[in-house]
């Protein structure tokens, strides 16, 4: 990369927030997602808006592609610099700007970890509710980026509807404020869009968060199955009810013996093939009567015992066990395909006995943690990179449960993103004139398209893209 | 395949134009072919297009319309078909001129309704809804409408059919250009298919209203009840009767956290009057509807807590204000460009000031500058999907 450059990005960020040496580099190239790694040409971390802006205008007019970057737990290659270029990192925007007890809503930068503004707002009885298993890590900037959820999604929805204002750079360096919430926006909805672009619109610096009230009454069951299908079929029945849980996450056999062996040992029970974690909040009564409606409906599906947390102690333990249970599954092989599916709610126990099957045929490892009731699937294939034959194995796996999905309704991603792994799956949900649409879009917001290069749309699509295939307005009428 | 202007005449005439109601020509496509043939003709003819449903909210999503520069109205009113209610997966998939009555119907069955309670439900189409980023009064607890599109299907001015989004409660496949569009008041596509997400019908309904002295005292008290560990479906403050201010909190849910609820309230904050089971439904569509009987002239919304500050510059008007979420709709006066600027000026720096029900020239003086900020990504976004401004807004973003 040219000196120049890298002088002028020292300058505005300081020595210590450019990473240029190759060992230091060989940490960004790729997130959790490790099949596919490029190194970026050079790592920029500013401290603020103000340097994100002058560093993003310096790589803009030295046409440089800039891949945005939180804390790296992507897991479907969306912060990986295919191009190389350089990688903009929020790790040095760590600061809670504000927190508004009277408005319910933070302020806060786009490096802040998701479990530290819950941790800041807690003594005022307020929460941040997406809740992604890595969010002890993950940042509120990664989580704009791919529109994140976790288990408590089914009630409080994913990171899109907590999101009341951003600031953005732009690929050319320009800092748009769309910070002020604007419950009724007289105009297009800029926010909406722009969480869940993976990074292809510019960079969130700065983030206006709607927090939550902590509920007066929280329940906690764990019920225990003798089949992951009748565990399955009690949640599409639960929802077929229209009964509204807080949360319900569903994990197997392996996930639980795998979770029982590590520390995040929650006490589940080693015996079971399955269970089914389910949370309740809300007002007292609310909560009793929601329970009472949902113990039946897993009693007529031969659930062998229901635990209840008696306190927030225990609620803890199991929920460490289900938010520690990826990290547990490196006990079983060095490393974990973690695909990620939506099915419609109705077709569960389908879907998960396809990929059972698939996994099954070519002697894959399958295990089953999931957000049940969202129908968002995490069919988990451990596999070891270094044998070959296996990866071949688990990439062709991966790719038949997704289209199996897709055959029966589903989707491609339900909070992991597009990013790299699914790019060219897109053309499996999405016809060329849908993919056009959103070259469309991506051009109109970062015209060079340097933001995020070779991620979500299809490589086809982008080459027609740069071809200059789309129309663009003539300058001299607009 | 552009259709000659004589023979395009005579089909749009056989698909049911309604000049009889409208100074312009109404296309209404009985299928989405003809929908999108429509725009190409239009494109050829360079005529201005507006998408509408039934058009009950042109007067304030497309001011030129009452200026008379638009050149034709391409109505989505038949494109009335469900595609798919599935109860068991709460989700809704409709074409774009279902009304929201005819889908609360259908969804009924299955014991789901539908957000955003609307005024006028029979004569509001999804499309319409969706387009005008039109939300109810139970956005205090379910958010706005556009929190619950999960997909849409939409023809875009060049006559291509796209998709974004799917029929899932949750999915982050691409783009969600669904949230673009919702709101996006028929400038960049004409919405001809989306998905909703569904909500359970409560088992209760209750109504508790308070009559107080002031605006002051309204806020405060609803300031109580949020604080108070209930959580309100609705919650409005007006000064529309001639009594005074009202504070208006509508509760749904399980029967008997309404029933806490409701002794909890009461007691907390004494005075309410209560009304529950349908008549609390119909109070509360009384609240939802009056905006029916005045037309809304202006919409301030915002951080809550601006409420106050806010109403104090608009002092003297006739408002209703969802503190929760402190969107304030002040209801018709004369307003002139002059005093929606004065209006402006006087309001704090955050507080956004949206035209509604107003003359074409006041919509203009409240237009975003195209030029700058947020204006200039709308501006980018509309030049790149509608490139020969076809569906353009004058004043939606302002085209220079």
């Amino acid at each position: 990369m040219d000196h120049s450059l890298l002088n002028g990005l020292r300058a505005i960020v300081g020595p210590d927030s450019l990473v240029t040496e190759p060992t230091a580099r060989f940490a960004y190239e790729s997130d959790g997602q490790m099949l596919e790694r490029q190194m970026p040409d050079v790592v920029v971390l500013p401290r603020d808006t103000a340097e994100a802006a002058a560093c993003m205008k310096l790589l803009h007019q030295a046409n440089v592609p800039l891949v945005p970057r939180g804390a790296g737990t992507g897991l479907t290659g969306g912060a990986t610099p295919v191009e190389g270029g350089a990688l903009v990192g929020t790790a040095r925007m760590r600061d809670v700007l504000e927190i508004d007890t009277r408005d319910r809503l933070a302020r806060v930068q786009a490096g802040v970890v998701n479990v530290e503004l819950t941790r800041c707002c807690a003594e005022h009885g307020l929460f941040y509710a997406p809740d992604p298993s890595s969010q002890a890590v993950c940042t509120i900037g990664g989580n704009v980026a791919n529109n994140s959820g976790g288990p408590h999604c089914l009630k409080y929805g994913a990171t899109t509807r907590h999101v009341l204002g951003l600031v953005v750079v732009t690929a050319e360096g320009e800092v748009l404020d769309l910070s002020s919430p604007d419950p009724d926006p007289d105009g297009y909805d800029l926010v909406g869009l722009f969480v869940g672009s993976e990074g292809m619109f510019g960079l969130a610096t700065e983030i206006t968060i709607r927090l939550c009230v902590e509920p007066p009454v929280v329940e906690t069951l764990l019920a225990i199955f003798p089949t992951l299908d009748a565990c399955c079929d009690s949640v599409s029945e639960i929802i077929a009810s229209r009964l509204e849980p807080s949360a319900i996450e569903v994990m197997d056999k392996l996930t639980i013996e795998a979770v029982e062996a590590s520390v995040f040992a929650a006490g589940y029970p080693k015996d079971a093939e399955a269970v089914c974690l389910l949370e309740f909040e809300g007002g007292e009564a609310e909560v009793a009567a929601t329970v009472d409606d949902v113990l039946p409906i897993l009693e007529r599906h031969g659930r062998l015992e229901v635990r209840r947390a008696r306190d927030s102690k225990e609620r803890a333990r199991l929920w460490a066990g289900r938010k520690g249970a990826f990290g547990a599954m490196g006990r079983i092989a060095p490393d974990l395909y973690v695909a990620d599916a939506v099915a419609p709610r109705t077709r569960l126990r389908e879907i998960v006995g396809i990929a059972t099957e698939i996994c099954a045929e070519r002697g894959l490892l399958l295990s089953n943690v999931f957000h049940a009731g969202d129908g968002n699937l995490h069919p988990n294939i451990s596999y070891d990179r270094r044998n070959r034959d296996e990866v071949e194995k688990v990439l062709e796996a991966g790719e038949l449960i997704m289209r199996a999905c897709l055959e029966r309704g589903g989707s491609l991603t339900g909070e992991h993103g597009v990013g790299l792994e699914k790019r060219e799956q897109m053309h499996n949900l999405f016809n060329a004139q849908d993919l056009e649409v959103m070259a469309r879009v991506r051009c109109a917001l970062d015209p060079a398209l340097r933001m995020n290069p070779g991620k979500m749309i299809p490589l086809r699509r982008r080459m027609e893209t740069r071809a200059g295939g789309l129309p663009r307005r003539e300058e001299s009428s607009a | 395949m552009t259709a000659s202007a004589s023979e395009w005449q005579t089909r749009l005439e056989a698909q049911g134009v309604e000049l009889e109601r409208s100074p312009y020509p109404v296309a209404a496509p009985e299928d989405v072919n003809q929908l999108a043939d429509v725009l190409r003709f239009a494109a050829s003819e360079k005529l201005r297009v507006v998408p509408t449903g039934l058009g009950g909210k042109l007067a304030w999503c497309r001011p030129e319309v009452a200026a008379g520069e638009a050149d034709l109205l391409l109505s989505t009113r038949r494109l009335d078909a469900v595609i798919d209610y599935v109860p068991g997966d709460g989700t809704l998939t409709a074409q774009a001129g279902c009304t929201l009555s005819a889908l609360g119907e259908t969804v009924a069955t299955g014991g789901h309704r539908i957000t955003p309670d609307v005024p006028r439900p029979a004569s509001a189409t999804l499309g319409g809804v969706l387009g005008a980023g039109q939300s109810g009064p139970d956005r205090e607890a379910l958010g706005p409408v556009r929190h619950h599109v999960l997909g849409c299907h939409v023809v875009l001015a060049d006559g291509t059919t796209a998709k974004s989004g799917g029929r899932l409660v949750k999915n982050v496949t691409g783009f969600d250009l669904h949230r673009l569009y919702t709101g996006s008041r028929g400038t960049l596509c004409v919405i001809i298919e989306a998905s909703l997400r569904l909500f359970p019908i409560p088992e209760e309904d209750a109504v508790l209203e308070w009559q107080t002295a002031d605006a002051a005292e309204a806020i405060a008290l609803a300031d109580a009840v949020r604080d108070s560990g209930a959580r309100p479906r609705t919650m409005t403050v007006d000064n529309v009767a001639e009594a005074g201010w009202r504070l208006h909190v509508g509760l749904a849910g399980r029967r008997k956290q309404i029933a806490w609820e409701c002794d909890h309230l009461a007691e907390a904050a004494p005075g309410a009057e209560l009304q529950e089971g349908a008549a609390a439904r119909a109070r509360s569509a009384h609240v939802r509807d009056l905006e029916l009987h005045a037309p809304v002239a202006l919409r301030l919304s915002g951080r809550p807590s601006r409420t106050l500050q806010a109403l104090q510059s608009i002092e003297g008007r006739t408002v209703l204000v969802q503190p929760g979420a402190f969107v304030c709709d002040v209801f018709a006066a004369d307003d002139t460009p002059e005093t929606v600027r004065a209006l402006r000026t006087a309001l704090p720096s955050d507080v956004h000031l949206a035209a509604r029900h107003v003359a074409p020239d006041v919509h203009t003086a409240l237009a975003r500058d195209a030029a700058t900020g947020d204006g200039r990504w709308m501006r980018a976004l509309a030049e790149r999907l509608d490139p020969e401004g076809l569906l353009a807004c004058p004043t939606f973003p302002r085209r220079p």
